[in-house]
């Protein structure tokens, strides 16, 4: 992944660069806002760290900017400022999430990993398997026709499997995409959502459920019902 | 003088007097009008009586009028020099017959009198300087016109009354004028000396005397009342006061705790060993750094809190991905002492309430719960919904519990049930929970457990 860091601190900007390396991300760090800004505008990245104090710039102003351009590239803000204000000022002009600092290099890839998901899936058209209809760019989901209330984890998880449509998943496959990667080893939490869902959509009981487990594997999308 | 920039005293005392002021003014001019009216109809009604009582003297002999005791009219009439009343007698052609001896002015009036048969008529006239009224009646004897008598008589006695009247006035003002300044005065400065008082004795009160009241005022009037407002306002202020003083010195106390325990590491990273790195006290130096950074972040908001600088944005949340969150972010550090999370009965709920500000209070609680908790118990998370108006987050730990008498306290900022336990949390974790449940309108209970542990529940309006 193409990954443009514009930050004017020697110290991060060299932390963040080194541990996203380090992960296999390739890295372009500019440590003024213009030139980060030209450089967003007219090179392909898949996300863009960008601070939001820089010396000749706002970061609010470069993340306007680049919206305004056109380019809809995710982009995390960083900041020392971890008021919750300051979060949804940031979130208005455009970027997809906000981290603060002092922040963990941990997390901070976990977020681009999310960010660039959620984005990628976004962007998918509405997906129509048997009787249920999901609408990535509404976050709606209509079984038969009604209208069926999801929480944001339970669109996700039905959103991964019906993209994959009859393909079998892994719990954590499935884990890793709608939680955090690389941590759900040991957790049942896939097990609990998978029953929200099925509660939530399968409305005839009588009938086999459009979750189907694969015993000792994991879970997949019904498309024969 | 600019009136309005004047003290409060000077402003009492100048309409005070002002307005005694206009109310004689305008008492005095309307009774010398009123008097001066009343007796200008006196004249009339003398000179009238007069001339009538001089009539009567008159008599008819061989058909032609002849004055009875015309011997007085050679008396001086009235001598008197205010009262003085003229007469003169004219026949029926008009033509002057006869004045009395007091008539001393060269000019005769009669050209510019006018003359009726039938009624008496009044006119006022300057004779050599002298304002003089006339009144001219007719004479009737046997039914017969006769001619006329004039009555006149000067102004002076009017005058004179006026000038009475004036004169007293004339005292009787700037009297009146100096008691309404003193008295305003006075009473100004009575009314106004507990109000100097109060201001003196604020003026003095600073940040280290606020226990400093002011005097208590036994009286039920406003003043009174001012000074029962400020001392309760002192007393709030010292309150406030105390209480930053202590929140300050407790932060700086907390935040000095894990520096002094990174300073230490690094002191005994730089004796040994200046090669290797060694990997505990880097990892103990991280969690220090990371329970400063937490502790800004908990005292930045509690700050703000306080001020209401906190806007809670309501949304829609599903309950049931905040915990399953909270629940992924903490099983790794449960699982370090063998504690598990299990969360009973959750259903999948959306509420509305700030999703960011439920977010922390749970993680806050599950901290608490899994700081508390000993190795190899469970901590239980239930959503209660049987409850028509509200929702239950029931947090139940199988730890040591807390004293029934302390609950009241736990929610204190920096307390700790056991002060000597310095590692365990910096004592903001459940303030923070109890303003976000105030926040939403909540309520936050505490129950120790049957057997063993604590019930955390956070009632939040549905």
């Amino acid at each position: 992944m193409q990954i443009l860091i514009i930050e004017d601190e020697n110290f991060i900007g060299e932390h963040i660069q080194s541990s996203l390396t380090d992960r296999g991300f390739s890295c372009k760090w500019f440590q003024k806002g213009k030139e980060g800004l030209e450089s967003a505008v007219v090179d392909l990245y898949d996300c863009i760290i960008l601070d939001r104090r820089l010396p000749d710039m706002d970061g609010l102003d470069i993340c306007k900017e680049i919206r305004h351009q056109g380019i809809s590239t995710p982009i995390i803000l960083l900041t020392a400022m971890a008021d919750v204000d300051h979060k949804i000022e940031g979130l208005n002009a455009g970027a997809d999430d906000y981290m603060t600092k002092p922040f963990s290099s941990d997390e901070l890839i976990a977020r681009i990993n999310a960010v660039v998901r959620r984005i990628t899936f976004q962007k998918s058209p509405t997906i129509h398997i048997s009787d249920v209809e999901l609408n990535p760019m509404k976050r709606t989901v209509k079984v038969e026709g009604n209208p069926i209330s999801l929480s944001n984890r339970e669109f996700l998880l039905l959103q991964y499997l019906m993209h994959h449509g009859g393909k079998p998943l892994t719990r954590i496959q499935i884990f890793d995409h709608v939680w955090e990667e690389g941590t759900g080893s040991d957790s049942n939490v896939v097990d609990v959502y998978i029953n929200y869902v099925r509660k939530k959509i399968d409305l005839d009981k009588n009938k086999s459920s459009h979750i189907e487990t694969v015993r000792g594997y994991g879970y997949r999308f019904n498309e024969d019902i | 003088m600019k009136i309005f920039n004047q003290t409060l005293h000077t402003k009492i005392v100048f309409w005070t007097t002002s307005v005694v002021g206009v109310i004689l003014l305008v008492f005095s001019i309307e009774s010398v009008l009123l008097i001066r009216n009343k007796l200008s109809e006196d004249i009339d009604h003398r000179l009238t009586s007069e001339a009538q009582e001089i009539i009567q003297t008159f008599g008819i002999v061989d058909e032609k009028m002849k004055i009875i005791h015309e011997f007085e009219w050679q008396e001086p009439h009235h001598v008197t020099e205010e009262d003085a009343i003229y007469i003169i007698y004219t026949d029926e052609n008009k033509i002057e017959r006869i004045r009395s001896k007091n008539y001393l002015e060269k000019a005769s009036p009669l050209s510019s009198l006018s003359f009726e048969t039938l009624i008496a008529t009044f006119k006022t006239m300057f004779i050599d300087d002298k304002k003089i009224r006339f009144a001219v009646v007719p004479i009737d004897i046997e039914q017969i016109h006769r001619g006329w008598l004039i009555t006149g008589m000067t102004f002076e006695s009017l005058n004179h009354v006026q000038s009475v009247i004036i004169g007293v006035y004339a005292i009787i003002f700037p009297i009146a004028m100096i008691i309404a300044f003193m008295g305003s005065s006075i009473i100004a400065r009575k009314a106004l000396e507990p109000v100097l008082n109060i201001s003196e004795t604020v003026r003095k009160i600073h940040a280290q005397n606020l226990d400093q009241a002011l005097p208590v005022i036994e009286s039920n009037d406003e003043i009174a009342h001012l000074a029962e407002t400020i001392n309760d306002l002192l007393k709030r202020l010292k309150e406030s006061f105390k209480t930053i003083r202590q929140f300050t010195a407790n932060a700086s106390h907390e935040l000095k705790i894990p520096l002094s325990i990174v300073q230490a590491e690094l002191e005994q990273f730089q004796k040994i060993n200046h090669d290797r790195l060694d990997k505990h006290s880097l990892e103990k130096t991280k969690i220090e750094l990371n329970r400063i950074a937490k502790l800004i972040d908990d005292l930045s908001t509690l700050a703000k809190a306080d001020t209401k600088q906190i806007n809670l944005k309501k949304e829609t949340v599903w309950l049931n991905d905040i915990i399953y969150d909270e629940i992924e972010r903490y099983r790794q550090t449960a699982g370090k002492k063998t504690i598990q999370i299990i969360p009973e009965d959750l259903p999948s709920v959306s509420v509305q309430a700030d999703g960011h500000w439920l977010h922390v209070l749970t993680s806050n609680l599950l901290d608490n719960a899994i700081k508390f908790s000993p190795e190899n118990t469970t901590i239980k998370i239930k959503i209660l919904l049987n409850d028509p108006h509200y929702f239950h987050l029931v947090f139940i730990d199988e730890g040591p519990g807390i004293q029934e008498q302390e609950f009241e306290n736990i929610t204190r900022r920096f307390y700790r049930v056991d002060p000597t336990n310095n590692e365990i949390g910096s004592g903001l974790g459940l303030s923070i929970v109890e303003w976000v449940t105030d926040a939403h309108g909540g309520l936050l209970n505490f129950k120790n457990n049957f057997d063993k542990g604590l019930t955390v529940s956070v009632t939040l309006p549905k």
